[in-house]
């Protein structure tokens, strides 16, 4: 009987939280260019946001996101937007984009991988939709979650991604 | 008093549970590779090869050419070139390294040096003829002295053998570029 | 006498339980397992309907690099299609006499030495019993491939082939390299 109704409390319990999680709706917290934000795995600041033109006719335009990022682990990371990948989101008017390409500035090449305190300036690249007007975007940066012991084997693993902040800003060079 | 034995009954009962969540290992510490470490210079058996830390180097950038185009590489801390000689002992193999920096932290292959002449990722290492192989690690340079390299099978890391292997001496000064020829 | 009951029956699940686990793990250790090997002779030796014959073994070594050599083995097969079919995913190694094993090069390289070492300089590629320009069933077709040895294998060495299909069957032929000097 007692365990029963210790059973019953526990459900109500966390259908109350999350009922109460949905009713108010955490703002995000929001962040400018220059300000850090942790994803889990790396530590990303980003640093500009600018509209490249097409270079040649029929290409799309390109939106670049210059950013800095540090890996927070204790090893080489290659997933450094955690997996499956969750890069920075990007929407304009309440459309989500593709996913961006990573370059390491360094090398003009896809960013493979990130060491431990070695910071590196990277481009973020979306391709702009044929029918977007420029105008003001919103990122959303998503953080992975990391348990040391996890409920199954007590080992330590990332689980699941939370949006961690939003960045609202118009892109330079925008006409 | 039969309530009062039984609450103690359960109390000792919550308490040893309590002691051996404690001291039980957890998933991270059980599930490892056999660690054995060698001194500088030193050949280390591991289960399936035997491996010697024969040389490093420390360079500010590193060039090479794959394919036919030329890349040159730099970096905001330094690349250590690890020269190592590996023969396997059971079925040719191949071996993954990385480097244990002075902070403890890992560092993996640079995948930026991936496909250099005689590179580590690609080679092949045969029973009963000692190979030898260069890894390149990109590191800040306070993680090199005090560090550690670390060879293992390039397949499973886990339950199987791990060299931690001491490096031969101070590497000393660092080269402004080193250039990998085949 | 209900609680006996239940007791068997979890027994009996346990049971199936570990008989269907330990069922597939033990299917696929025999996959990957050499376990029954025949001995074939010069003439070849035929394995689940696929005829098998090790066609010539040449070697040779570096002047300078004497204490290493490069083996190249190629191998014939024969048979109908079904049979061929599972022979997918063909296998080979060389073993010596402490069961050391050496597993073909794969590298990019070892495409230039393959033409080096056969003495019609061709490469015929890496054994693959199911090629898009199979012969007629009857007809045999060959593969290449190449091994690094210490010299000292050339003495006697074990070639050891085998299949997806196959294992836990391998057949195994005694090689004799014919050397190459390779100035």
């Amino acid at each position: 009987m007692a365990a029963s109704i210790g059973v019953a409390a526990a459900v109500l319990l966390g259908l109350w939280l999350k009922v109460e999680e949905v009713r108010a709706p955490q703002e995000l917290p929001r962040i400018v260019p220059g300000e850090p934000v942790d994803l889990g795995r790396v530590e990303l600041t980003p640093l500009s946001l600018s509209l490249v033109p097409p270079g040649q006719e029929g290409e799309p335009a390109r939106l670049l996101m210059r950013a800095r990022l540090l890996n927070l682990t204790g090893e080489s990371q290659i997933a450094v937007f955690g997996f499956p990948p969750h890069p920075p989101e990007l929407a304009a008017g309440g459309a989500a984009w593709p996913e961006p390409e990573v370059i390491l500035d360094r090398d003009g090449a896809p960013l493979a991988q990130l060491h431990p305190r070695l910071a590196e300036r990277v481009t973020l690249v979306w391709q702009v939709p044929p029918d977007w007007r420029p105008g003001p975007v919103s990122l959303t940066f998503h953080r992975q979650i990391f348990k040391l012991k996890d409920n199954l084997y007590g080992k330590s693993s990332w689980l699941l991604f939370q949006p961690a902040a939003r960045m609202s800003v118009v892109p330079e060079g925008a006409p | 008093m039969i309530r009062g034995g039984s609450i103690a009954i359960v109390l000792a009962g919550a308490a040893l549970l309590g002691a051996m969540m404690q001291i039980a290992p957890d998933y991270n510490s059980t599930v490892q590779p056999f660690r054995s470490h060698v001194a500088a210079g030193g050949t280390g058996e591991a289960r399936s090869f035997r491996a010697r830390f024969a040389g490093a180097r420390l360079a500010d950038r590193i060039a090479f050419s794959r394919f036919g185009t030329e890349f040159v590489h730099d970096t905001d801390g330094v690349f250590l070139i690890a020269e190592i000689e590996v023969e396997a002992t059971i079925v040719s193999q191949r071996i993954d390294a990385s480097w244990q920096g002075a902070s403890g932290r890992r560092y993996a292959l640079s995948r930026r040096a991936q496909d250099i002449p005689r590179g580590l990722d690609s080679h092949w290492f045969q029973p009963g003829l000692t190979g030898r192989a260069i890894a390149v690690f990109e590191l800040p340079p306070d993680e090199v002295a005090g560090g550690e390299l670390v060879v293992n099978n390039s397949f499973t890391a886990v339950f199987d053998s791990a060299l931690h292997l001491a490096p031969p001496e101070p590497a000393g000064g660092s080269q402004s570029i080193i250039l990998f020829e085949p | 006498m209900k609680h006996l009951l239940w007791v068997i029956i979890a027994a009996v699940l346990l049971l199936a339980n570990v008989v269907v686990g330990g069922w597939t793990e033990i299917a696929d250790l025999r996959r990957a397992r050499e376990w029954t090997v025949s001995q074939a002779g010069e003439a070849g030796a035929k394995l689940r309907g696929v005829h098998v014959r090790v066609d010539q073994v040449w070697a040779g070594s570096a002047p300078n690099l004497s204490e290493r050599a490069l083996v190249l083995v190629r191998l014939a097969l024969r048979g109908p299609e079904a049979a061929r079919q599972g022979w997918a995913g063909c296998d080979l190694s060389l073993r010596d006499a402490a069961d050391r094993v050496w597993l073909p090069l794969i590298s990019t390289d070892s495409e230039g030495a393959v033409r080096v070492l056969s003495p019609d300089g061709e490469n015929k590629g890496r054994c693959n019993p199911i090629p898009y320009d199979a012969p007629p069933d009857r007809q045999e077709f060959l593969s290449d491939q190449l091994f690094l040895v210490p010299s000292e294998l050339l003495k006697g060495a074990r070639l050891r082939v085998s299949a997806w299909g196959t294992r836990p069957e391998a057949l195994e032929f005694a090689v004799k390299p014919v050397l190459r000097d390779l100035q």
